[in-house]
């Protein structure tokens, strides 16, 4: 068995995006490999939520293919792209607010019944089940805030809560649009540790961070976009010291004319 | 005296609950006024009728009048509402009114601008408990109200579908992302929710012994107030009022004497709470929130 050659769990080719006149992504290539963890920076405005939304099929691309674990699912509706294990958090926390943390999580549960009609139409509140979704509380450390009201926890929990619900879709592709914004370092340490035991399971995960020292810890890989572009990928160490991403972020260096 | 007036109007009551809670469930998904919502209960009241005068069986008037009503409700859905989702909800609105009067229309091109009565041989019976009396066809009706509340209960409370529905019903994008198809759920609670328009057609129509084209003018808008009244969109909050509404009515016209046509209550009553509660009586019952 060949260590090294892993498999590709999402590989994205050319995929461009335009709305209106805005060329939001153009001909970007990624691919993802399995179990790994997967970063993308770049400026406020490059696309990367836009990338998102377009392999967990918010969007539609204009042009290119989006292949998941070999597959071409290159437009596809949300509900089928989740149906075949790709979750998602959003970059504004979107809980279920009128619902409690264990009912958001239910209903992502659901992914297991949704595809069958008669099963649609079962009871959701039965012991196996709700087992499970204990699992994930526990693992996600929300156990004591299981009845409360979404609406009603603060910004770190909520974060988490999105994750879990992404978990209980069973996803082998887990896409996480800055989770880690607006946390405390406590909080931050914490999310950490539950991405990486998240990845131990062997869900690859793909980030979307501005915190660079968390994409440093986390990332074996790093792709750099700009104004819709892949700038350049490699490890993030590669990445921070490479004179275009340095230019993306700060200028172009420019010296004064004396 | 009290009595009996109670018994009424808690029959009353549980009719327009059927209404409305179908009403309330469209307006949480989709934020849309539905006023042909009671041109739905005008097709099933003529399903259910025309069902009985060739079969009989008032069984099988039941299943046409509730498949009726699901048919026309997914039509509607799908080919009007769903097409003008993008747009403003007074677009919907003012295609749902226009639904509305077409439907009413229809049925009286095809089935004449006459009153429609039952065959002579629909519930006769009486039932003398003490002083009150219940008609057998009182009793029919108190008893579908309830297996159908009890049944709307249970899918929404107890089946995945249900906590789907709730999900949809606050954010339909986030859903599509945890696997939910919304599309499908969206049209399984229109068929369901016109399902019960339709059942509540039939009750009417069997109840008063009349079937007639615009037998839906009067619930078009008196449901619309008990919506406002539960608090836009919930459904138990529409349940509450709707008993609420059925008792006023009952009371004020049977046993206070209240000199003002009986279909203006349901509005005064909206009228008095908007005024002291506007966001609706659903607040009142903790934990039957949507």
């Amino acid at each position: 068995m060949e260590v090294n050659k892993s498999k590709k769990i999402i590989e994205i080719q050319d995929v461009v995006k335009i709305f209106g006149g805005l060329k939001a992504l153009d001909r970007v290539s990624i691919s993802v490999e399995e179990s790994e963890i997967f970063g993308i920076v770049g400026p406020n405005g490059a696309g990367k939520t836009t990338l998102f939304n377009i392999i967990s099929g918010v969007l539609k691309p204009t042009s290119g293919k989006i292949f998941f674990n070999g597959k071409d699912v290159s437009g596809q509706p949300p509900y089928k792209m989740a149906q075949m294990g790709i979750g998602r958090t959003f970059q504004v926390v979107r809980p279920f607010s009128f619902m409690s943390v264990f009912e958001n999580i239910m209903a992502a549960y659901g992914v297991r019944f949704y595809h069958n009609i008669t099963k649609s139409f079962s009871k959701w509140k039965k012991e196996e089940y709700v087992k499970d979704v204990m699992l994930i509380l526990l693992k996600t450390e929300l156990f004591e805030y299981k009845e409360r009201r979404a609406d009603t926890l603060p910004l770190g929990v909520q974060r988490k809560l999105e994750i879990a619900r992404a978990l209980a879709l069973n996803p082998k592709v887990l896409l996480l649009d800055e989770s880690f914004s607006g946390l405390s370092f406590s909080e931050i340490d914490e999310l950490k540790k539950l991405v990486f035991n998240i990845n131990n399971e062997g869900v690859s995960i793909v980030v979307i961070e501005h915190n660079m020292p968390v994409v440093m810890d986390l990332c074996k890989t790093v792709a750099v976009l700009n104004y819709g572009k892949k700038l350049v990928q490699g490890s993030p160490k590669e990445v921070v010291s490479n004179p275009d991403v340095i230019e993306a972020y700060i200028g172009k260096k420019q010296y004064a004319q004396s | 005296m009290l009595i009996q007036q109670i018994v009424n109007g808690l029959t009353i009551g549980g009719v327009y609950a059927l209404i409305a809670m179908g009403l309330a469930m469209v307006y949480g998904i989709l934020r849309i006024i539905h006023v042909a919502h009671a041109g739905v209960y005008v097709v099933g009241a003529y399903a259910g009728l025309y069902t009985y005068i060739l079969t009989h069986s008032f069984i099988l008037s039941i299943v046409s009048s509730m498949a009726a009503g699901a048919i026309i409700g997914i039509l509607i859905q799908k080919y009007v509402y769903f097409p003008l989702i993008k747009h403003s909800p007074i677009i919907s609105l003012i295609a749902s009114i226009g639904l509305f009067i077409s439907i009413e229309e229809s049925m009286r091109l095809i089935f004449g601008p006459y009153i429609k009565s039952f065959p002579k041989d629909l519930f006769k019976g009486e039932y003398h408990l003490g002083s009150v009396v219940i008609g057998q066809s009182q009793l029919v009706v108190v008893f579908l109200s309830v297996a159908a509340i009890a049944l709307i209960w249970y899918v929404t409370q107890k089946t995945r579908f249900g906590l789907a529905l709730k999900a949809v019903s606050q954010d339909i994008d986030t859903a599509e992302t945890l696997s939910i198809d919304s599309k499908k759920i969206i049209s399984i609670a229109f068929a369901f929710g016109s399902a019960l328009a339709g059942l509540a057609g039939l009750l009417v129509g069997a109840y008063f012994n009349s079937v007639f084209s615009s037998m839906g003018d009067v619930p078009a808008y008196k449901a619309l107030a008990i919506i406002v009244v539960g608090g836009m969109g919930n459904i138990w909050g529409a349940f509450a009022a709707s008993l609420a509404v059925g008792l006023i009515e009952t009371l004020s016209i049977g046993v206070l004497n209240v000199p003002l046509p009986r279909n203006s209550l349901a509005f005064i009553f909206m009228i008095i709470v908007l005024l002291f509660k506007p966001e609706g009586i659903a607040g009142l019952f903790k934990g039957l929130g949507k």
